[in-house]
């Protein structure tokens, strides 16, 4: 080829080394760097590892059997010989049962998410794409789901499925499904405008590249940043429906239920309510303050805003 | 920078300087800006995208004392006597949209599609001088045929989309001279416009500082915008002034060799191979100590690379960054 | 095979729908356009906005749905191929977008982008990558394969862009408005640049501008478009010096030169209004409501497509119709009005 006026490499005050770095840098090592690079979300991540070890663990970890009842050690303050946290209304141990509630919430939140996941957004990554009738349908459909109460759908799921955790999970997962759906969708519009994947059309490449290679990598933060609020929003209606008892059946305990369980007995030991609802509070808060740190890090890069 | 101990100053700005957050820190952008602009005068910004000039602008409207990407660390913003930098919001408010108002260069994106033109031409009226919806609905129509839009009683009801791409732009125009504004920043106003629109708008923008005889700065990287409607120039390179005069010496006769390149830059009317400086501008917070122009400089000799160049003034009102500017002798433009 | 591109009276609608039941009714925005694009030839296409050049580089590209015409690229008929026939013969035209900011996928490397239109053909991974190197290379950006567009300027990117749109060897590349987003001096080393690959490399460009101090550099001929449809056509350097319709006097007369004396400033020719609504030309000539020369029949006729002795066509009444004012009186005009200087701003309104 023939010699071109060459603009001179803009980079040329950069370090070599920077260079090198920039050149070699793959994405997912980018990714960490930028993650790591923010303090709370590092923080945050390292909290839910924690949380979710301790949940791992548990059987390790906690002191007694969450299900053994002690009738002469009821309702004991935190700080009492042998109970940490104190006892509840039947004797068992608080700390123990928090760190086994712990699984379960978890689980819950994760079957809740990846249901939604998978309900919500294949249909509309196609719908916004394709566009035309099917865009029509998804969206009138997600529109009914959503006029839904959440709680009342998931009890439908269970009238229909049976009562148990997982059968629950999946409603709360329906009822996740429109939110992914309509996230994805504008995403998916959006992208769509966009002149790159004008240019990919213009190429001559294949519709399923072009999803997969120029559209879906946008969708994932959003993506991201939804499944995270959404996580948290599980687990507190995994608590709603264990409240009124069609979630973790006894004595196995969830957050949510000790919560509910602690609630009657607020007078007498007050403190009883405060460990589950903090352990919901820092994970949910955690999941979002992560998610929030996920988004930033897969962000587009921002524009030079100086000129 | 010119010295203009008159009456006539309208806005006087003094080493101003702005930071930007970067990946690396916050790194200096806007480097010891001085400029003057006389009533009724048009004073030109000119310089490459990442120059310095639109924040310097930004600034002086105040519209960078609170955001997280970019804050200014020193200088005065003098309108008059004020030194608008050290107002509180609330103070600030009072003159932004008031004595300052601003042009940008979208017209798609810097009028609210929910209100009708009148509404937003109004708006300032109201707010500003007190004015009764009557009384400000009459005004938005006066400014409106003042811009040149036909029919304007009938079109003041219209929303901007129902507007083209320059008649926005004169919407635009009308809302900033709401008020009579003591000073008017014309960010790159007509680079979204066609050629034969340009011309209407630079006519327009023209006549309307001779009626009104405020005070204007116009940004723009067209140097060919420049020679037609500023009567005073500021060439910015990388965050710092390199070059100022009356626009045209500074065509006639430019001091600096990055105004020499611009100028060469633009296609002239014979055959002469085409002319670009090369490399580019250095990012921000990788400038060298020495000129900031001398990695791109033909000129360029040993002692501009160690030794930081002031900006010197010169008996005739010109000011230029050039250690070398008394030896150069560079060519301009007729 | 000596013309790259033929496209024979091809008209172009968006479809607009009225109201919320109301009948879909087409918005015509190109009419009966015809133009062809010679094998290592430059034609630029030159108007305001809104007067249908992006349209017909979409078009072109079967990108858009056309009302009726041919297109011939490369010796294909692709007027009536299916998106699935017609993907192989892509390969031939690709297209250089105006925002270099938006054209690139900010979430693939450089080597990534210009890699990506290599994949239909029998080439390995390590072959496409190499080639792909190659070239950013002779784009004069070597060695920063591995950069996310974020990190080039404009100037860069439409680089990158540029060398992506070379990837498959195509016979056309459709310049989109490629440089009226860089400052001048990055113009300049872009327009260097294609002018350059062009003569290296045999490639033919449609360049769509509306600058026309960057048109005169690069194109070999020029059409111009005014709402819809194209009212003169020439080599560039006749075009210029002779134009044969007012409103390409008028954009030649609207570029703002660069003189340090005001009074040297040419005369212009301020056209007053807008373009005309899409899709609702006015009758006869659709210029003559902003034309400073329009005549009684110019409101009733449309004028015919003429050729001229230089070499340019076009459709004007006022070389036609014996009018006084003719294809000498335009040129007269402009020269007049280059000379006057009766008011120290040297514009004028007519």
């Amino acid at each position: 080829m023939t010699v071109v006026p060459s603009e001179g490499a803009a980079g040329s005050t950069t370090g070599e080394a920077t260079f090198l770095r920039k050149r070699y840098e793959s994405p997912s090592r980018r990714f960490a760097r930028r993650l790591l690079s923010q303090k709370v979300a590092t923080a945050s991540g390292v909290i839910l590892i924690l949380v979710v070890l301790s949940a791992i663990f548990a059987p390790l970890l906690a002191p007694l059997d969450p299900n053994k009842t002690d009738l002469r050690n009821t309702l004991l303050p935190p700080g009492s010989a042998d109970f940490l946290l104190g006892t509840d209304y039947l004797g068992r141990d608080v700390l123990s049962r928090l760190l086994f509630a712990g699984r379960v919430s978890l689980v819950a939140a994760v079957q809740a998410v990846s249901v939604g996941l998978i309900l919500g957004v294949a249909p509309a990554l196609v719908a916004g794409y394709v566009g035309r009738w099917w865009d029509w349908l998804l969206m009138r459909f997600t529109d009914a789901l959503l006029a839904f109460p959440p709680l009342i759908l998931a009890i439908t799921v269970i009238g229909i499925l049976g009562t148990g955790l997982t059968n629950a999970m999946i409603g709360v997962g329906i009822i996740f499904a429109p939110r992914f759906a309509r996230i994805t969708r504008s995403a998916v519009l959006s992208v769509r405008e966009e002149t790159f994947v004008e240019a990919a059309k213009s190429m001559g490449l294949s519709q399923p590249r072009i999803i997969w290679r120029h559209v879906l990598p946008h969708l994932l933060s959003p993506l991201v940043v939804t499944a995270t609020v959404l996580a948290g929003m599980a687990m507190i209606i995994e608590a709603g429906l264990s409240f009124i008892g069609l979630g973790v059946q006894v004595p196995q305990a969830s957050w949510g239920s000790m919560l509910s369980t602690a609630y009657r007995f607020i007078r007498v030991s007050p403190t009883l309510i405060l460990w589950p609802g903090l352990a919901i509070m820092i994970t949910v808060l955690s999941v979002n303050l992560l998610g929030d740190g996920i988004r930033d890090a897969l962000g587009r890069e921002v524009r030079d805003m100086s000129s | 920078m010119t010295v203009q101990d008159s009456a006539t100053t309208a806005l006087r700005v003094k080493e101003l300087c702005v930071d930007v957050a970067t990946p690396e820190g916050w790194a200096t952008v806007v480097e010891d800006v001085s400029l003057a602009v006389d009533v009724g005068e048009i004073h030109g910004l000119v310089g490459e995208s990442g120059s310095g000039k639109s924040l310097t602008a930004m600034a002086i409207m105040g519209l960078i004392t609170h955001s997280q990407s970019a804050r200014v660390t020193g200088g005065e913003v003098l309108l008059g006597d004020v030194d608008l930098l050290k107002l509180s919001n609330r103070d600030l408010r009072r003159h932004q949209g008031k004595d300052l108002a601003m042009v940008f260069q979208e017209p798609m994106t810097s009028l609210n599609p929910a209100f009708t033109v009148a509404d937003q031409i109004g708006e300032s009226i109201r707010y500003h001088l007190g004015a009764s919806r009557k009384e400000a609905r009459e005004r938005s129509i006066e400014l409106l045929e003042e811009v040149g839009i036909a029919d304007a009683r009938r079109r003041c009801n219209d929303y901007p989309h129902q507007f083209s791409g320059g008649m926005r732009q004169r919407v635009m125009l009308a809302v900033a001279l709401a008020c009579e504004p003591r000073l008017l920043i014309a960010d790159e106003p007509t680079t979204a416009l066609d050629v034969t629109v340009q011309a209407q708008m630079l006519e327009l923008i023209r006549s309307l500082v001779e009626r009104h005889g405020m005070a204007v700065i116009f940004i723009t990287h067209d140097l060919g915008v420049i020679a037609e409607i500023c009567d005073r120039t500021t060439v910015f390179y990388a965050g710092q002034v390199i070059e100022s005069g009356l626009v045209g010496e500074v065509i006639k006769g430019p001091r600096h060799p990055y105004t020499e390149g611009l100028l060469r830059s633009v296609p002239a009317d014979d055959d002469l191979p085409l002319w670009w400086i090369d490399g580019s501008p250095p990012l921000p917070g990788q400038v060298s100590s020495g000129c900031r122009f001398s990695p791109r400089c033909e000129y360029s000799k040993n002692e501009c690379d160690t030794h930081a160049v002031p900006l010197r003034l010169s008996a005739d009102g010109r000011a230029i960054r050039c250690a070398l500017a008394d030896d150069l002798s560079l060519n301009g433009r007729d | 095979m000596t013309q790259v591109l033929e496209v024979s009276e091809m008209s172009v609608s968006f479809p607009r729908r009225s109201g919320l039941l109301g009948k879909s009714q087409p918005l015509r925005v190109v009419e009966n356009v015809s133009f062809e694009v010679g094998k290592g030839e430059v034609v630029a296409l030159v108007g305001e906005s809104g007067s249908g050049k992006s349209t017909i580089a979409r078009a072109v590209l079967r990108l858009l749905p056309i009302d009726n015409g041919r297109i011939t690229l490369a010796d294909v008929d692709i007027t009536t191929l299916s998106q699935r026939a017609l993907r192989p013969h892509r390969r031939n035209a690709q297209l250089v977008f105006q925002d270099p900011y938006s054209s690139l996928d900010p979430s693939m490397t450089a080597i990534e982008i210009v890699e990506e239109p290599l994949r239909g053909f029998a080439m390995s991974r390590e072959e496409r990558l190499r080639s792909a190197q190659e070239l950013l290379a002779s784009v004069g950006l070597a060695g920063v394969e591995g950069r996310y567009p974020y990190e080039f300027s404009g100037g860069q990117r439409q680089r990158i862009a540029i060398a992506r749109a070379l990837a498959p060897r195509p016979a056309l590349i459709i310049c989109d408005e490629p440089v009226s987003a860089l400052d001048l001096s990055t113009q300049n080393q872009i327009i260097s640049l294609l002018d350059s690959l062009r003569q290296s490399l045999g490639v033919s460009y449609l360049f769509i501008s509306h600058d026309l101090s960057v048109v005169r550099r690069i194109a070999d001929r020029v059409l111009v478009m005014y709402a819809g449809e194209i009212v003169e056509e020439g080599p560039t350097e006749r075009v210029f010096r002779d134009p044969v319709h007012p409103y390409t006097l008028a954009l030649l007369s609207a570029v703002p030169a660069v003189v340090g004396d005001r009074s040297k400033h040419a005369k212009r020719i301020v056209l007053e209004g807008d373009l005309p609504v899409p899709g609702a030309p006015p009758p006869g000539c659709r210029f003559h409501t902003r034309c400073p020369f329009a005549m009684d029949v110019c409101r009733s006729e449309v004028p015919a497509w003429t050729e001229f002795d230089h070499g340019v066509s076009g459709r004007c009444h006022l070389h036609t119709s014996g009018s006084t004012l003719g294809f000498s009186g335009l040129t007269q005009f402009a020269e007049d009005a280059m000379a006057s200087t009766d008011r120290d701003r040297g514009q004028t309104s007519i």
